[in-house]
């Protein structure tokens, strides 16, 4: 294996790294800001799940992030300008607090280096349109089964007075939902990752064209998600957890299951939608079951932004990479 | 019109919204926009009654008893 494979896989490993650090806040905020968990028990929690997830799942995933360029596409130099691309806009929206998609951070730098390298005929439009529909999609299927399960779980206890004991019954929940969630995580977003991986494996001629993703890919995969996670972002978790609308363990425990669902049933239906999308519509829709002015629609309008201009974001980034990087690897 | 909620027309928004990427969502999957605008336009109706049925209770309050 020459030094530019082990450094453009050491590259999707941050990459994978970040994507769990960024992304913890999706499957703890609820359990933190609900106070079931203290952040140093939930991010362990999390990034346990987020690690175990390589039992459950296969390796799907990796092929939609495989089909959104024409194949033949990616050489070295591209693969690292579109991980440059997506690790860079990762960062610049952990350091402002944003919950955007760590997934749609990646589509947008392949399809940069894939432009830079190319041209637009790289790109393959339907997936993108697909993408781009879903980026509308995958909140509002978060919003509406939350606030369907969290209207349900209200009418059902409305009469139940043993309010300790209802709440304690929710705090026990929340573990599990966030377990699920994290699951979903795990699976989802590391496998994009082994995507990549197996991109440049495949490219370099490493492994043959259509072989299997190695194990040691698997797992480094989740291992990397999994300290991701560990060593997670608290400004996003701030957001996600408390900034959005204040939540209560009841609260929690509805967004959670309902953004389980909505993740199962899409990966159920091969959907691809975003985790961070889809719980974070799942918060607003418990928030809404108030009423309408307990969500803080600021900082939803901002978070609504932040995921509108993540592709053309990661885009730019792998785009200018690119130039300088396409004759040195 | 202002006897429906605010949070109430939330939900028509959504049945639109749906309804509207219809046509750019791929076939596979316009099953999700159909199964979120009947979600959210089962909400919009069930929000609808009880606004006009609250609105109505009032009215006949502000009327008071002969």
């Amino acid at each position: 294996m020459s030094y530019v494979v082990v450094i453009i896989v050491g590259v999707a490993l941050l990459f994978d790294y970040i994507n769990g650090f960024h992304d913890a806040a999706n499957s703890i905020a609820t359990v933190v800001s609900t106070r079931v968990l203290t952040p140093k028990q939930a991010v362990a929690w999390a990034a346990f799940f987020n690690f175990a997830a390589f039992i459950f799942f296969g390796t799907k995933v990796a092929e939609t992030i495989a089909n959104v360029t024409v194949p033949g596409t990616f050489n070295n130099a591209a693969i690292f300008a579109a991980l440059i691309g997506a690790i860079g806009w990762d960062l610049i929206t952990w350091w402002t607090g944003l919950p955007t998609s760590s997934s749609h951070a990646l589509v947008g730098g392949l399809a940069g280096a894939a432009v830079a390298k190319v041209g637009w005929s790289a790109l393959v439009v339907s997936e993108y349109q697909k993408i781009a529909v879903f980026i509308v999609i995958a909140p509002v299927m978060g919003f509406l089964l939350s606030f369907t399960f969290m209207t349900a779980v209200l009418w059902i206890f409305h009469r139940y007075r043993k309010v300790d004991k209802l709440n304690r019954g929710f705090r026990r929940g929340q573990l599990f939902s966030a377990a699920a969630f994290s699951l979903g995580h795990g699976g989802n977003d590391a496998q994009k990752t082994m995507g990549v991986i197996l991109t440049v494996l495949i490219a370099n001629g490493i492994l043959a064209k259509g072989s299997a993703v190695p194990i040691w890919v698997v797992l480094s995969a989740h291992l990397a998600i999994g300290l991701g996670t560990l060593f997670g972002g608290w400004r996003i978790v701030h957001t996600m957890g408390s900034k959005i609308t204040k939540l209560q363990p009841v609260g929690g425990m509805a967004s959670e299951s309902a953004a389980a669902i909505a993740l199962g049933l899409a990966t159920f239906g091969g959907v691809p939608v975003s985790t961070t999308h889809t719980i974070s519509g799942a918060i607003v829709g418990v928030g809404t079951t108030n009423r309408l002015s307990a969500v803080r629609w600021g900082v939803a309008g901002r978070v609504m932004w932040a995921w509108v201009l993540t592709i053309p974001g990661a885009f730019i980034i792998a785009y200018v990479v690119y130039l300088p990087f396409k004759a040195i690897l | 019109m202002n006897k429906i909620a605010r949070r109430t027309w939330f939900f028509l928004v959504i049945v639109v919204a749906m309804l509207l990427l219809y046509t750019p969502t791929p076939a596979k999957y316009r099953w999700v926009n159909l199964a979120m605008a009947a979600l959210a336009l089962f909400w919009f109706i069930l929000f609808a009654i009880e606004d006009l049925s609250r609105a109505r209770r009032e009215g006949r309050r502000m009327g008071g008893p002969r």
